[in-house]
């Protein structure tokens, strides 16, 4: 098949990761790129190597061409990525990755069984990545944030497993989930409600097959 | 019974389907079954000349016309049943085929020896066919003005494009596809990963 | 699934000035600009719009501002919506030709700029022959002098290579995207072959939306090599009766179509409803519920059921029951 099977039925985890790394993210970098008037010429090309100029066809290059040293700027975090590996930049952890915050968080699944708490969407596949390769940038101990992570992934997978009670054939509403979660249950809910709704489908087709039955007999 | 035949036909099907969707390897057929199929379809021929001998006793008026009809009605859903279960096995083999053709960049697999794993001797004969006719499709679609895709590339997200290296034992000049390396030993190198890819499973670099 | 062609063509008159097509040089993109803005239905009328070749629109689409940097930007998020919605979707969804062309045009014209920028590299390491592994392959072929030699402890040059790395790993990330897209809708032509060659007998113009003509090429090619397999190795071995491989009066079907009903999972696009006003956001069709959120309502067919969508959130509905939302942008799925 031209699609992999296990590509069918849902994104793998790297495509999820893909799709993650198109979002941006603060960095601090430890290059300057930004040019004065002065000693401003365009010079992609023209053989002249000291200046090479960032163009991009995904994003803006204009943050990536304008980078001053130690001073805070944006990009995609594939760059940042890039950057950081090439040690040219140090990432900036977002604001709800911190041991307080995640606390925080932690807190208020524990007092809301209902409902989850409003993470951003790439929460678990952002923070994993960070981890991973941008380790030294955390203010936070690093084993402590893992932790909490790993707590917050699994009081909400308690709280999903709950609420699997009311799959139902009509439909669901998972607001606040993030990404990485949906795709894990994506297989398995929809899969369910798709049996619900057939069974719901053949016994209504009964009934009226039944009640047409009772008209007959009727007449 | 009828359709028992057909049965093991799609049993084996599912068992092969299960073994391919487990290992991430690439894909695999199993042995051709010919014979078992010419018993099945040699079933369906039995199946029509009891289809006709019902049709024309109940035409002399010899049976009793609601067992005639309903005898010569599952006679014709033994038939069906056969052709689904021969269509589906073959439908089965098809796909992997198909994933077959697919992971090795329409390669031509029967004249070419490219490492494959798949043993020719397993298919039949139209399947080869089938299989070197979808091999050269899937060619033509490299080409055109899609072809700076390469729609039979990896449909892995592209990770980490360069990597660093290091040089684990003294190789001289290596030739990839991109360009020449000069392997010595503990120099290191920022290079494509998909360039350097074979000599890391070789064991000249190591990926730092 | 009633996609009202006579509408689609009309929007298409007024927008004329905004058609890209293969040919258009890249500096024009700007004019996609508006369109996106105006969060359009973009995805469908891009499947339209092959047929409206005209240079007069190339002539007007040239005299556009080049704003080239924004219209990138939205195309590739475009492009990263269009393969989510297709990986998601159990139907084919038409074929993206602008889309696919603007971003097929880009990136031939950025291998070129990281060519030429090689090109530079390469000139500068000969002048200083320091290094021996580049030696003598011209860079056309051999781009490999970016990073050929660029021994990590020491060398000026890393900072200049960097934006080539970064150039080459977007290539390589764009191309990712398209080749999925692309092998993700080969395989639902193939899954449905037989349906949509009842499309194509039905409406030859519906057909034309869905696929490229590469993809009917390819329709084409592989239903006849597949029913010549089936019909050697199985078919001519049956009953007269029995050898059609699209029977439909059966007790089963032999034609797969999608299956229309099948959850999917959906994102409501945010709206920014100060800047619609009250008449637009009831153009939309959105209307406040009893908790003050502006939703969409859908309707469950079998079921009788409304069912309010409100904005930003997530829901596992039947395909079709938000069907006219995704075409119509107001949703995306993943």
């Amino acid at each position: 098949m031209s699609l992999p099977p296990h590509l069918q039925e849902t994104f793998s985890p790297d495509e999820i990761q893909f799709i993650v790394e198109n979002e941006n993210i603060k960095i601090f970098p430890r290059i300057t790129t930004r040019q004065t008037v002065r000693n401003y010429r365009n010079l992609s090309g023209n053989g002249d190597t000291n200046k090479t100029r960032w163009k991009l066809i995904t994003s803006d290059e204009n943050n990536l061409n304008n980078m001053v040293a130690m001073q805070t700027t944006e990009v995609a975090l594939w760059v940042a990525l890039l950057l950081k590996q090439q040690n040219k930049c140090s990432i900036i952890a977002p604001s709800w990755l911190t041991v307080k915050e995640l606390s925080n968080k932690i807190r208020y699944e524990e007092s809301y069984h209902d409902r989850f708490s409003p993470m951003p969407w790439d929460w678990l596949v952002l923070s994993n990545i960070l981890f991973k390769k941008a380790a030294d940038d955390f203010n936070d101990p690093i084993h402590e944030l893992r932790t909490k992570i790993q707590d917050l992934r699994e009081i909400r997978q308690l709280k999903v497993m709950k609420g699997l009670e009311q799959l139902n054939e009509s439909h669901l509403q998972l607001d606040n989930l993030s990404l990485m979660e949906i795709n894990e249950l994506r297989p398995f809910i929809a899969d369910i409600m798709d049996k619900l709704r057939e069974v719901h489908a053949s016994a209504n087709a009964n009934e009226t097959q039944s009640q047409s039955q009772d008209i007959n007999m009727s007449i | 019974m009828y359709g028992d035949l057909a049965n093991k036909l799609i049993l084996e099907a599912k068992r092969s389907k299960q073994l391919n969707s487990r290992s991430k390897d690439a894909s695999k057929l199993s042995m051709y079954h010919e014979e078992l199929i010419r018993n099945i379809l040699k079933e369906i021929s039995q199946l029509k000349r009891n289809t006709n001998y019902l049709r024309e006793q109940q035409e002399m008026g010899n049976m009793d016309s609601r067992v005639a009809k309903c005898q010569y009605f599952v006679t014709l859903l033994c038939m069906e049943r056969n052709k689904r279960c021969l269509l589906a096995y073959q439908k089965f083999r098809n796909d992997v085929l198909d994933s077959l053709a697919w992971e090795n960049n329409g390669m031509d697999l029967l004249h070419d020896n490219v490492g494959i794993t798949q043993d020719n001797s397993d298919l039949s004969p139209q399947e080869q066919e089938y299989l070197k006719e979808y091999s050269q499709l899937i060619t033509e679609m490299k080409g055109g003005i899609l072809s700076d895709i390469d729609i039979s590339g990896s449909l892995d997200p592209p990770s980490d494009v360069f990597i660093d290296v290091r040089v684990l034992k003294d190789a001289g000049e290596i030739q990839t596809e991109y360009g020449v390396f000069n392997l010595i030993k503990d120099s290191q190198f920022f290079v494509r990963q998909s360039d350097i890819e074979r000599l890391i499973q070789q064991g000249y670099v190591q990926k730092i | 699934m009633n996609i009202d062609i006579n509408d689609i063509l009309a929007e298409l008159d007024r927008d004329t000035t905004v058609v890209d097509e293969l040919g258009i040089s890249l500096s024009s993109d700007g004019g996609n600009t508006t369109k996106f803005n105006s969060s359009e239905n973009y995805q469908e009328k891009d499947g339209m719009q092959r047929d409206v070749g005209n240079k007069e629109a190339r002539a007007l689409v040239n005299r556009q501002p080049q704003r080239q940097h924004f219209s990138a930007t939205r195309d590739f998020e475009e492009l990263m919506r269009v393969w989510r919605n297709e990986r998601c979707a159990p139907e084919l969804l038409p074929y993206p030709q602008l889309l696919i062309g603007r971003m097929m045009k880009r990136i031939q014209s950025q291998m070129e700029t990281i060519e030429n920028i090689s090109m530079g590299f390469l000139e500068d390491t000969l002048n200083a022959s320091t290094y021996s592994s580049n030696n003598g392959r011209p860079s056309a072929e051999n781009e490999d002098d970016i990073y050929g030699n660029s021994n990590i402890d020491n060398n000026n040059n890393n900072n200049n290579k960097l934006p080539l790395l970064c150039m080459e790993a977007e290539i390589e990330r764009v191309k990712f995207v398209i080749r999925s897209l692309l092998r993700c809708r080969l395989h639902k032509i193939d899954r449905f072959s037989l349906y949509l060659r009842q499309v194509m007998d039905a409406s030859e113009v519906e057909y034309d939306i869905l696929l490229s003509d590469d993809e009917k090429l390819y329709h084409e090619r592989h239903f006849n090599i597949t029913l010549k397999l089936f019909n050697n190795s199985i078919l001519k071995n049956l009953p007269v009766e029995l050898q059609t491989i699209d029977d439909t009066e059966g007790s089963v079907s032999m034609i797969d179509f999608p299956d229309w009903k099948k959850f999917v999972f959906v994102y409501v696009k945010e709206v920014d409803i100060d800047q619609l006003g009250l008449e637009g956001t009831s153009e939309l069709g959105l209307t406040k519920n009893e908790f003050g959120k502006h939703c969409y309502t859908v309707t469950i067919d079998d079921l009788d059921e409304e069912v309010e969508m409100s904005l930003g959130g997530i829901y596992v509905m039947r395909y079709d029951s938000v069907r006219q939302l995704l075409v119509d942008s107001k949703v995306q799925l993943i």
